[in-house]
């Protein structure tokens, strides 16, 4: 569904690689879990995969298209959340999600029930006719989520998720993911909450200084570590410590 | 003080992008070519500008020796600085007090209101000195060279020049400080925002005219005997738009006797005393009315009803309908782009219905341009209000940090630059038409030129707005915390007005000259073959260039 060929990206001006030669392969119908630690490279691969950067090297296909060659299929394969959703605030909700609908072609049948769904499931029905500047961060973030999802994407990317959201509207979105895989969709999300990745994610990667420092299940890592009780965590923190002192 | 100063330069930092621009272009060497391509192209610009006020300034002079107030050039000089600082005083101190996001940022802080106020104010003001600079100082230094000043006249001339644009300024923030203060007690505020402020600026005009209509209302030559006898009857006549600029220019021209300091303390009092008003209004009016406007309450369940509107639109429409609502419903973007619209047919309508109508520019044309000539002025109205609503010239600009939206979107960039000039031109043809319908019934024009300028307007404007649409993808200014900085701080929206002048120049020569040759139809195919050219310019950077730029846009 998603494979990244030695994907590397250097910003203009900087001495480092954000993302130095990225291998990566994302199957169909798994959650998969993108972890580092803050500067990394999570959000700068995110950002290639969906089109808002471009890598300096190597390929990324998604759903079979190459994103440089095809970024229109690509992206039509694509629903993207961001960490902060900025969405237009001059806009209802409804306005933006009929945008949206018309962007990707959702017939008028399929975008009423869609909407009507996801705003049921958010409780946003009392607001969506509302500016988006009047909203709530969580609420902004259901509205994103909701637009993401009304062309049914083949692969559902979510930069940081979790952020601000409140413990009913996490649980949600924990469920809509699993939702989402369950139908043979692919989600692929980074966070740095250890605890959700552990118990959702059917796969996980580790990037660290723009380098893919371990990917896999969580009774792979553990194996590969030889540590069988160890926790995502534990893990996490034993694998970047050992990339810090290597890269030192 | 240190307080107020402290936060005034942070504010200036931020309004001028100065720790940007140090950090781009002195830290990390980039784009070392853009202040140079930038200077380099508005040098002209400002030569140009500069040299025509330098030979204005030179006529008034001699013509104000003829009887004996070479002054009166100094009185005009302030009045027009005043008068502009004044005009678009009101849409900067509304852009800067009540459409800038750095308040959310202030308010937290320890700081008392009128500090707030005063330091935002400062810095409209610093960034006020630079059209003052070109319109008042080449003025001034005429005066003083062709009258031989003594030293003094240069104190007072530096003195009255930084303290011009202060008293406009004051009203300007008074008036908006009390206009913010009613708005936002209501709940459709950013409505109100936009009718209040349209409001001030017609107030700001029409007081203008009001004051020419009551001079004229009596026997113009007996006025001008009188004025011409009085010591300084023409620099009076003059200063009644706004007194302060009599004493601005009496402070100069008699800066070596007891008078013109007794001038220029006047002038300072009347600032100082001005300004001593608005910190105390400030102190109890300024938060009440940010903090009001930044209540954004919800009616629960008002929207629901709203949901059984999900409806398929053509793409085009809709993305042109996305750019139409965006602009509009930004009242700091309305306020300063349409406004053009309102102030054109104005000027041209209300001279009109005065009694001294000869004077007025569109009634002579009218009576003596050709119907080429009127139909050409018309389609090149279209372009120049096309650059000034600054709609398509700031387009992605205007988007900052949503950006991240229509790039993720599954749509190619010439959809999104075909929605965008729809957009700018269903706003731009509605503004234009309106006015130009409205000039030309009072004005009597023949209806068969208005019709084809219209049309070839309407066409015209389109390649324009599209070249427009690819400048701003060229060179998108992304990073504001005041949405106004995107469409005000731009210096896309100065490229377009260069842009549509030079086009007007250039259109303008051309069917002056096959007027004149006596081939004036061929007029309506040089304006059709501008367009083909100017549609065919921007297909070719669609192709060539756009798809390109728009995968490498970094937000």
């Amino acid at each position: 569904m998603l494979k990244l060929v030695n994907v590397s990206k250097k910003y203009s001006g900087a001495t480092n690689f954000a993302v130095h030669g990225l291998d990566l392969e994302v199957r169909h119908g798994e959650i998969f879990g993108f972890l580092g630690p803050n500067g990394a490279g999570k959000t700068t691969t995110i950002k290639m995969i969906v089109g808002l950067l471009q890598q300096d090297q190597g390929t990324i296909t998604v759903n079979g298209f190459d994103t440089r060659r095809n970024p229109i299929e690509a992206k039509r394969s694509i629903g993207f959340v961001p960490d902060n959703p900025n969405l237009y605030e001059k806009l209802t909700g409804i306005e933006y999600l009929n945008f949206v609908a018309d962007a990707y072609g959702v017939s008028v049948q399929e975008r009423q029930k869609r909407i009507a769904h996801y705003l049921a499931m958010f409780g946003l029905e009392g607001a969506v006719g509302d500016l988006i500047q009047s909203f709530s961060h969580g609420m902004q973030q259901k509205l994103a989520l909701t637009g993401a999802l009304l062309h049914d994407p083949e692969l559902f990317i979510l930069d940081e998720p979790m952020v601000g959201l409140d413990p009913k509207s996490a649980h949600l979105f924990k469920e809509l993911m699993r939702d989402h895989a369950d139908k043979g969709r692919t989600v692929f999300f980074s966070t740095h909450v250890l605890e959700v990745a552990e118990r959702l994610c059917d796969r996980v990667g580790i990037i660290h200084n723009g380098r893919l420092i371990a990917c896999g299940t969580l009774q792979e890592l553990r194996e590969s570590r030889k540590a069988q009780d160890s926790t995502l965590e534990r893990l996490f923190l034993e694998l970047t410590a050992e990339e810090e002192e290597t890269s030192e | 003080m240190s307080r107020v100063w402290s936060l005034y330069k942070t504010l200036l930092n931020v309004q001028y992008n100065w720790s940007a621009a140090k950090y781009l272009y002195i830290r990390k060497r980039q784009r070392i070519w853009e202040p140079v391509v930038i200077v380099l192209g508005l040098a002209p610009v400002a030569v140009m500008v500069v040299t025509g006020i330098v030979w204005f300034s030179d006529l008034i002079y001699t013509s104000g020796m003829m009887f004996a107030q070479p002054h009166m050039l100094l009185a005009l000089a302030a009045l027009a600085g005043q008068v502009m600082t004044l005009f678009f005083g009101v849409f900067y101190v509304l852009s800067a007090f009540y459409f800038s996001n750095d308040l959310g940022m202030l308010i937290p802080l320890p700081y008392k209101p009128w500090e707030v106020l005063a330091a935002k104010l400062l810095t409209i003001m610093t960034g006020q000195y630079l059209p003052i600079l070109f319109t008042f100082a080449p003025a001034a230094v005429v005066y003083g060279l062709k009258s031989q000043a003594a030293p003094e006249y240069w104190v007072a001339a530096l003195l009255v020049f930084l303290g011009l644009p202060v008293l406009p300024l004051i009203i300007a923030t008074v008036f908006s400080v009390v206009l913010m203060r009613v708005v936002n007690l209501s709940r459709r505020k950013d409505l109100w925002a936009v009718i209040g402020g349209f409001a001030l600026t017609l107030l700001i005009v029409g007081s203008q005219f009001y004051l020419q209509f009551s001079m004229a209302d009596a026997d113009p030559e007996a006025i001008m005997a009188e004025l011409l006898q009085r010591a300084d009857g023409l620099v009076e006549a003059l200063g009644s738009y706004f007194p302060p600029s009599v004493w601005a220019a009496k402070a100069m021209a008699y800066a070596s006797s007891p008078l013109g300091w007794l001038n220029f303390l006047l002038f300072s009092a009347v600032t100082v005393a001005g300004g001593a008003v608005l910190l105390a209004l400030g102190e109890r009016v300024f938060y009440q009315g940010v903090i009001s406007g930044m209540e954004r309450g919800r009616r629960v369940g008002a929207g629901r009803a709203k949901l059984a509107r999900g409806k398929e639109r053509p793409l085009l429409w809709s993305l042109a309908l996305m750019e139409i609502r965006l602009f509009m419903r930004n009242p700091g973007f309305v306020l300063n782009g349409l406004i053009g619209y309102i102030l054109f047919p104005m000027m041209a309508i209300l001279p009109k219905f005065a009694p001294m109508e000869d004077g007025n520019p569109f009634a002579l044309i009218g009576q003596v341009a050709s119907a080429e000539l009127i139909m050409g002025g018309i389609a090149l109205f279209f372009v120049v209000t096309s650059a000034m609503s600054m709609i398509p010239a700031t387009t992605f600009s205007r988007e900052g940090r949503y950006l991240w939206f229509p790039r993720t979107l599954p749509l190619t960039i010439d959809q999104i630059l075909a929605g965008r000039i729809l957009g700018a031109q269903v706003i731009n043809v509605c503004g234009s038409l309106l006015s130009a319908i409205a000039v030309a019934v009072v004005f009597r024009f023949p209806p068969l030129a208005v019709l084809s300028g219209c049309v070839l307007g309407v066409l015209l404007s389109t390649g324009f707005a599209g070249l427009l649409t690819v400048l701003d993808l060229a060179r998108p200014m992304l990073n504001w915390t005041n949405p106004v900085k995107a469409v005000k701080s731009n210096l896309n929206s100065i490229f377009a007005l260069i842009m549509a002048v030079g086009l007007c120049f250039g259109f303008g020569w051309g069917m002056y000259m096959l007027v004149k040759a006596g081939a004036g139809y061929l007029s309506y195919a040089l304006l059709l073959l501008g367009a083909a050219l100017l549609w065919g310019v921007y297909r070719v950077l669609v192709e060539k260039y756009a798809s390109v730029r728009w995968g490498r846009i970094e937000s």
